[in-house]
């Protein structure tokens, strides 16, 4: 705990100075429809995730954590604001540069259930990540064989569809897939929700393991605020699509500054602040 | 519990009656088409002197004017009308499907006034639109064949779109865009491949349709053309002499019926061979295990006792196997677990709600003096369980104010009038903490949200008054600032009226708040009893519960591995709560 905050708190001077965030969003606001049924979801918000480091954004639902992945990958468009990923404005880009974006932003989604083809065989869904056009899964099988292993999958699961996996199993083939593309930035959109507690702790085992050996950054999004906890150097809190608090995890698990953040935390059964009879 | 109910499911052959059959008379046509060419044209088609002649050995359905068979031509026909057939469904569903996923491929402001011209051409009689097109070409079987695949094509493109829209929303086809798949290459290796299946059953339809419909042009004279004749050319000629002879019509009649029989039959098949049926859960007494003697010494103080009680599967299989526990007047007992380990399913035999397929069988199920193995009495069982489903937006009919579903149980089993019933009705919502309670009577499910409907629920359970509240995963679907309001209440409930609780979650942060025992079930059996408090301590002696307290992340800090559990259960292990 206290290397990876000092190791965040040492970095954040050469970053400021240095290289750009990898990925930064000011005054972002992000709504559907036009004219009087406008209704506006995300609302001047503000996050920065830096290399390296991983972002937990938490809220209830409707606070806009779903909306706010959409906009990253650009399935949303925006209403207004600034997005940054590397340095470059993804908004004012041409519609040729935004496709070559893509890939370097990958989402890793919250149902493994629906986030894998079920005519497609492990081994064709990886390929297609490796190589989106011609998608040839024994061109690719060297590949394919490296990420299975990085996400202690047999080699023989590429023969197989994935019906034949369990949850878990599933979600780490959605990881390999993702990080199969090499991606900068990691979305990660309530991978663990579906997943039952051991299965949970699988997989979050298996993303630290992997953010060390490959350095991911990632932004983490989750209703679960032990698991955002467990894996953040840096939380972000929405509610109604603002950013009410962000800052360094332990300082606002430890001592929430809006009065929304702790009703948040003193909320979760378990937790040191939970009282049911208050 | 799922999994059970869709092996059940995928065991039952995919070949129902309705296909075996319509494979079989497809099948005979096509050996017709073959074969009839070959050895009966002559009879069919040389000119003969046995001018309208009546049924006879030799002539079965008689002759026409040039005195040809009739039932030879009506059998040779059936190659031509099949070709046709198949041409124009060829045409139909290969334009359909192209014009329908160009179409989900398109930009927006492409998208959508192209599907509504799609709509358009499918609501203009495709009949019409063939008899114009035959019309403007010169009839003949090439132009038929033309004209009705065209005249197809709308419908087939309406339902690739509509399937396509449906699909297009899954997490898959998001995915591949993400790692920057070409669209026309998402259509072939993700879309087609996903809705081969309804693809295939309409095609079988829209078989049947083509042969309808070129068979109908055909029939008032611009489709097929003399020397040539299909089913619909022989209709057309036998209506001439239909008064003299009227078995002319018979003999095309009966083929077209069987052929197209037979493809609807195919359709029918593919349809239900595709979709299997969903069980449905229903109310199911208990059986008795009458093998097994009875428990020995009953715990005469326990409000609900359970006393080896297993739930087999539809091939007999254990499930839950055989889990004994007491619940005393006002205690609120947890049953924690993973999926998979019997908990709602325990819950779902005590309450007598297991689902289509399933039975439970133990010593002694009783709550107080009713035997639940035995009791037909859904009145006693209302009065005395109160449910609380997992989700609290499907538990309610959208189409119904909340009113008549909340005072459903009290108007039906406690004879309330609906000023009575709606009385007690909102002096629990009231106790319950909901704002306005008449008005939240008057409104419907969707008005109310997701909180305030389980906190409805968990009120109308309460009218009947009754000695046990079987909760099932009842704050899993909610916020967690929701879900800590919602234990508040079972919590107050539970010390105001001394009402005994069974809780059924995958939470152990919440069974520890909540619950005074909490039962850890893995696999269909207790491994361990112990009270909430020694939860909370970590204090658990069994390796799965503190396998399971070691997976969960924490909310002071610790960061180090998560120790997954690796504790693989023993079958044949002893464990007694």
């Amino acid at each position: 705990m206290t290397t990876r905050s000092q190791r965040a708190d040492e970095d954040s001077p050469t970053e400021q100075t240095g290289t750009p965030p990898m990925l930064s969003i000011e005054k972002l606001a992000v709504g559907v429809g036009i004219g009087a049924r406008y209704l506006q979801i995300l609302d001047n918000v503000d996050l920065e995730v830096r290399q390296g480091q991983t972002v937990g954004l938490v809220g209830e639902s409707g606070s806009g954590k779903s909306t706010l992945a959409k906009t990253l990958v650009g399935e949303m468009p925006i209403t207004s604001g600034r997005i940054r990923i590397g340095g470059t404005d993804v908004g004012s880009m041409s519609r040729a540069a935004r496709g070559g974006m893509r890939r370097r932003v990958q989402l890793i989604p919250q149902d493994p259930y629906s986030s894998l083809s079920p005519r497609r065989t492990i081994g064709q869904t990886l390929a297609e990540a490796i190589d989106p056009r011609r998608a040839d899964a024994r061109r690719h099988r060297e590949d394919i064989h490296h990420w299975l292993g990085k996400v202690s999958l047999e080699t023989d699961a590429a023969e197989r569809y994935p019906h034949e996996f369990s949850g878990g199993q599933r979600q780490r083939i959605a990881i390999a897939r993702a990080l199969a593309v090499k991606p900068e930035l990691v979305i990660a959109d309530e991978v663990t929700s579906a997943l039952d507690l051991t299965t949970q702790a699988e997989i979050l085992n298996l993303l630290a393991d992997l953010r060390e050996e490959l350095g991911l950054t990632m932004l983490f999004i989750s209703h679960n605020l032990a698991v955002v906890r467990h894996v953040s150097d840096q939380v972000t809190v929405l509610f109604r699509g603002s950013v009410v608090e962000s800052g360094d995890v332990d300082r606002i698990y430890d001592a929430p500054g809006h009065p929304y953040t702790q009703q948040l935390i003193a909320s979760v059964p378990g937790g040191p602040a939970f009282n049911l009879d208050a | 519990m799922a999994k059970t109910l869709n092996t059940s499911n995928r065991r039952r052959s995919r070949f129902n009656p309705a296909l075996v059959a319509g494979l079989a008379l497809m099948g005979s046509m096509v050996l017709v088409a073959v074969l009839a060419p070959l050895f009966l044209t002559p009879a069919a088609e040389s000119l003969t002197a046995d001018s309208r002649l009546g049924p006879s050995t030799a002539h079965w359905f008689g002759t026409d004017e040039f005195g040809r068979d009739i039932l030879a031509r009506s059998l040779v026909a059936t190659r031509l009308t099949l070709l046709m057939s198949l041409g124009a469904t060829v045409i139909s569903v290969v334009g359909g499907i192209v014009i329908g996923s160009s179409v989900w491929l398109a930009p927006r402001w492409i998208r959508e006034p192209a599907l509504r011209l799609i709509e358009a051409a499918v609501a203009y009689p495709s009949l019409i639109f063939a008899l114009l097109v035959a019309a403007i070409m010169s009839p003949g079987s090439t132009t038929a064949v033309i004209a009705i695949g065209i005249a197809g094509i709308p419908s087939f493109a309406r339902i690739t779109a509509n399937l396509a829209a449906s699909i297009a929303h899954r997490n898959y086809i998001a995915t591949a865009r993400l790692l920057g798949v070409p669209g026309y290459r998402i259509v072939t290796r993700h879309l087609l491949p996903n809705m081969s299946e309804p693809l295939f059953v309409m095609s079988a339809s829209a078989f049947a349709l083509s042969l309808l419909e070129i068979s109908s042009l055909s029939f008032v004279g611009l489709g097929v053309q003399s020397p040539q004749y299909d089913f619909g050319r022989l209709l057309n000629e036998g209506l001439i002499a239909i008064f003299v002879q009227p078995l002319q019509v018979v003999a095309p009649s009966i083929m077209l019926v069987i052929t197209g029989l037979a493809a609807v039959l195919i359709g029918d098949g593919m349809a239900s061979a595709a979709n299997p049926r969903r069980a449905a859960r229903r109310l199911l007494p208990t059986r008795r295990n009458m093998s097994t003697p009875e428990s020995v010494a009953p715990a005469s103080q326990a409000l609900l006792e359970v006393d080896n009680l297993k739930v087999l599967g539809p091939t007999g299989e254990e499930i839950v196997k055989g889990v004994s526990f007491n619940m005393k007047p006002g205690e609120v007992l947890g049953l924690v677990g993973e999926s998979g380990s019997g908990k709602s399913l325990t819950a779902m035999s005590i309450a007598g709600l297991l689902a289509e397929g399933l039975t439970a069988t133990a010593h002694t199920l009783r709550l107080g003096d009713l035997d639940l193995l035995t009791t037909r009495d859904s009145r006693a069982m209302a009065l005395n369980i109160g449910l609380v489903y997992q989700d609290p937006g499907s538990t309610f009919n959208p189409a119904l104010r909340m009113g008549p579903q909340l005072t459903e149980v009290s108007r039906v089993h406690l004879n309330q009038s609906r000023q009575e019933a709606n009385a007690t009705m909102i002096a629990a919502l009231d106790e319950i903490s909901i704002q306005r309670p008449e008005l939240r009577m008057t409104q419907h499910p969707h008005e109310l949200s997701g909180g305030m409907l389980q906190r409805s629920m968990i009120a109308a359970s309460t009218v009947t008054e009754p000695r046990l509240i079987i909760a099932d995963e009842p704050t899993t679907a909610l916020d967690v600032t929701v879900q800590a309001d919602v234990l508040r209440k079972f919590r107050r409930y539970n010390q105001e009226h001394g009402t005994a609780i069974l809780f059924i979650s995958h939470d152990i942060g919440v069974v520890q708040e909540l619950c005074d025992t909490v039962l850890v079930m893995h696999r269909g059996r207790i491994l361990e009893r112990l009270t909430g408090a020694e939860l909370k301590d970590g204090r658990a002696e069994h390796p799965y519960t503190r396998a399971l307290l070691s997976a969960s992340p924490s909310m002071t800090g610790e960061k180090g591995r998560l120790r997954a559990a690796q504790w693989k259960p023993d079958e044949e292990l002893e464990v007694t709560p």
